[in-house]
């Protein structure tokens, strides 16, 4: 008798609820999407929505391992600024693909060089937010002395424009395909090998990991690199897409980021959460910022409303956790 | 007598940190030592030293506050339009203290009922409340006040020096009365350096820590006026390294990020640092850009400095 009962309520759709809650909400938004305007779900509007949001989707596949380890990346957005204006730089002394490879690398540099100082300090979530705070300054100030206050680079080149803003199969930006592939290989690092199992150890208990025999110092720089990676990656698509680069493109970035995998349903303690609450938080983003476009909201405006989503999302995330 | 002994150390090694970049300082430029200059410094400084006043508060309780440099925006565009349109100034202060207390007691909803980390808490709030002074502003462009009284609040000089400098010292003297002399202020420290121990002593934490927001908000609100009154100009999209600056400063100065450790003195002397090293800076003609670079360094260093010897500290212990 107890056995029937248990099977009842393991439905697909409670399943969902448990662990995609948000789901549900990308789904409302959809709705309300529709409602508002009848194209919403034109194959011009997704794809829209898409091309303005894979950069902040692969920004935030990097962050995400930095929060699943329990700390918070809050330089990724002049990190972006300063290896997108170098792949931009560099170009006509090293080639399109050197300068590429050249600006992964100061990407990965910057990363090595967060993970090292957090490490060092012994940092969970406050100082990593100090010092990643204090490197955003710094970062953002080498970005504005690369351009020498230059608001626009411009970008020549055809194949970054074909990164950034071009289709495969006549309608699908290239961006969101990159985004898809690279969120499959995070999803199967993160589940299926050991380095994954060990971030989420690091993020759930650092004492217990420790104590363990973990080298926590090498697993905290290796999240870092990641996210510097992803955010030099990012700043090429990026680069791509406006055809040029501004020292100031990626100041928003690290709240869109940290905000969609809250979003999502990724707790910021760290050790939970998976790259599809990573996806839903960044598709929810993307519904949002679309539907906000619909209605006219202006951009400055907008800001407001992203605060509250932080907000809230983080005070359901909570909620849950209390519930649990 | 071990901690008495790193406290006096800790106290030294600040003076004598600022004597030596005041030295470096005033042989580096000949304009350093000129009564000009000094005076300028102390006003620079003001600014944010007022509202660093406010935040030692939420640091020395344990957490942090990095919208500060929104809600400098944010009263100041508030202040202006209200007395644009209604020349009440006594209508204004009021709106202004109210303002303090809601966002101070919303991030004590926020951090403390809800679990909320105060540094996402005010991080969604730095991006919401300087949104709302863009509101205000209507399409970013900066409200210049009509009456010149306004301006004349931080500028009017007293005996040469500008009234700005008078209120941040007045600032210093108040929160270091509050927090050495006061109970309230020992309760503060208590919550932040053992806040489950407080609790069973009987200290309200949940009051404290949104007391200690509600004053920090206060004294941004000061600082955003005082501001805005020296470049007689309300601007939604200025101060946005306020916290930085003030975080630096209080972090320099021996405040701890873990709470219960810091004095106003100390913080004093952290910013005056920082200042002299902005004022060398800007005689010896470096770029603003470098002076970035090298300000988000510091803040690396200090905070880095700081952790490091408060984990041998505990490690010793």
């Amino acid at each position: 008798m107890g056995k029937t009962d248990i099977k009842k309520k393991t439905n697909i759709f409670s399943r969902i609820y448990r662990d995609y809650p948000m789901l549900y909400v990308l789904i409302a938004l959809m709705i309300i999407g529709c409602i508002l305007s009848p194209s919403f779900f034109s194959k011009v509007n997704i794809m829209n929505i898409f091309r303005q949001n894979a950069v902040t989707g692969i920004v935030a596949l990097g962050v995400l391992f930095v929060v699943l380890g329990g700390t918070l990346d809050m330089s990724v957005g002049s990190i972006m600024s300063v290896t997108g204006l170098l792949a931009l730089m560099l170009q006509e002394h090293i080639g399109v693909a050197g300068a590429m490879i050249a600006a992964i690398a100061v990407g990965a540099l910057i990363g090595t060089v967060n993970g090292l100082i957090i490490s060092g300090i012994n940092g969970y979530s406050g100082e990593s937010f100090m010092v990643t705070f204090g490197m955003t300054t710094l970062l953002q100030g080498v970005a504005l002395i690369l351009t020498n206050g230059n608001m626009l680079l411009e970008s020549k080149s055809k194949f970054y424009n074909f990164l950034g803003d071009g289709n495969v199969f006549k309608i699908v930006p290239f961006s969101i395909v990159l985004f898809f592939i690279f969120a499959i290989i995070v999803g199967v690092v993160l589940a299926k090998t050991k380095k994954g199992r060990e971030i989420y150890y690091m993020g759930a208990n650092p004492i217990a990991a420790r104590l363990s025999g973990l080298n926590i110092k090498r697993l905290r720089v290796l999240v870092y690199v990641i996210s510097g990676v992803m955010a030099a990656i990012a700043a090429i698509l990026l680069t791509g897409r406006i055809h040029g680069m501004t020292p100031t493109a990626g100041k928003e970035m690290e709240f869109d980021a940290v905000t969609a995998l809250a979003v999502g349903g990724i707790g910021v303690s760290g050790g939970e959460g998976t790259v599809i609450h990573c996806i839903i938080g960044v598709m929810i983003m993307g519904v949002i910022g679309n539907i906000m476009k619909i209605i006219g909201i202006s951009s400055q405006n907008q800001l407001i409303i992203k605060g509250v989503v932080l907000v809230l999302a983080v005070v359901v995330d909570n909620i849950k956790k209390k519930k649990a | 007598m071990k901690n008495k002994l790193f406290g006096i150390i800790g106290k030294i090694k600040l003076i004598l940190v600022f004597l030596i970049v005041f030295i470096i300082a005033s042989c580096v430029s000949e304009y350093f030592l000129k009564f000009n200059n000094m005076v300028n410094l102390f006003d620079q400084v003001s600014a944010y030293g007022i509202a660093a006043c406010g935040m030692i508060f939420v640091v020395i309780a344990g957490e942090f506050d990095i919208s500060v440099g929104s809600v400098m925006c944010l009263a100041s565009t508030t202040a202006v339009t209200l007395l644009n349109k209604t020349n009440n100034w006594l209508l204004a202060v009021g709106v202004l203290l109210v303002l303090g207390v809601v966002i101070g007691c919303l991030y004590g909803v926020l951090i403390l009922k809800l679990n909320i980390s105060s540094f996402i808490a005010t991080l969604a709030g730095s991006i919401f409340y300087r949104g709302l002074a863009y509101l205000i502003t209507k399409d970013g462009k900066p409200i210049i006040p009509e009456s010149d009284m306004y301006g004349a609040l931080a500028t009017t000089r007293f005996l040469k020096i500008p009234a700005a400098v008078y209120v941040f010292f007045a600032a210093l003297l108040l929160v270091g009365f509050v927090l050495k002399l006061t109970r309230f202020g020992r309760n503060i420290y208590a919550t932040g350096s053992n806040g489950e121990a407080a609790k069973f002593t009987g200290i309200n934490i949940y009051f404290y820590k949104t007391a200690a927001f509600v004053i920090c908000a206060w004294f941004s609100i000061l600082a955003g006026i005082m501001y805005s009154s020296r470049a007689n100009s309300a601007n939604a999209s200025v101060a946005a390294d306020a916290a930085l600056t003030a975080m630096s400063g209080i972090v320099l100065g021996g405040a701890s990020t873990s709470g219960g450790k810091g004095t106003v003195w100390e913080m004093f002397l952290g910013i005056m640092i920082l200042g002299l090293l902005t004022n060398s800076f800007n005689l010896m003609g470096i770029d603003s850009y470098i002076q970035q670079v090298i300000k988000g360094a510091l803040l690396i260093i200090f905070i880095s400095i700081e952790r490091y010897t408060y984990n041998k500290r505990v490690s010793m212990n």
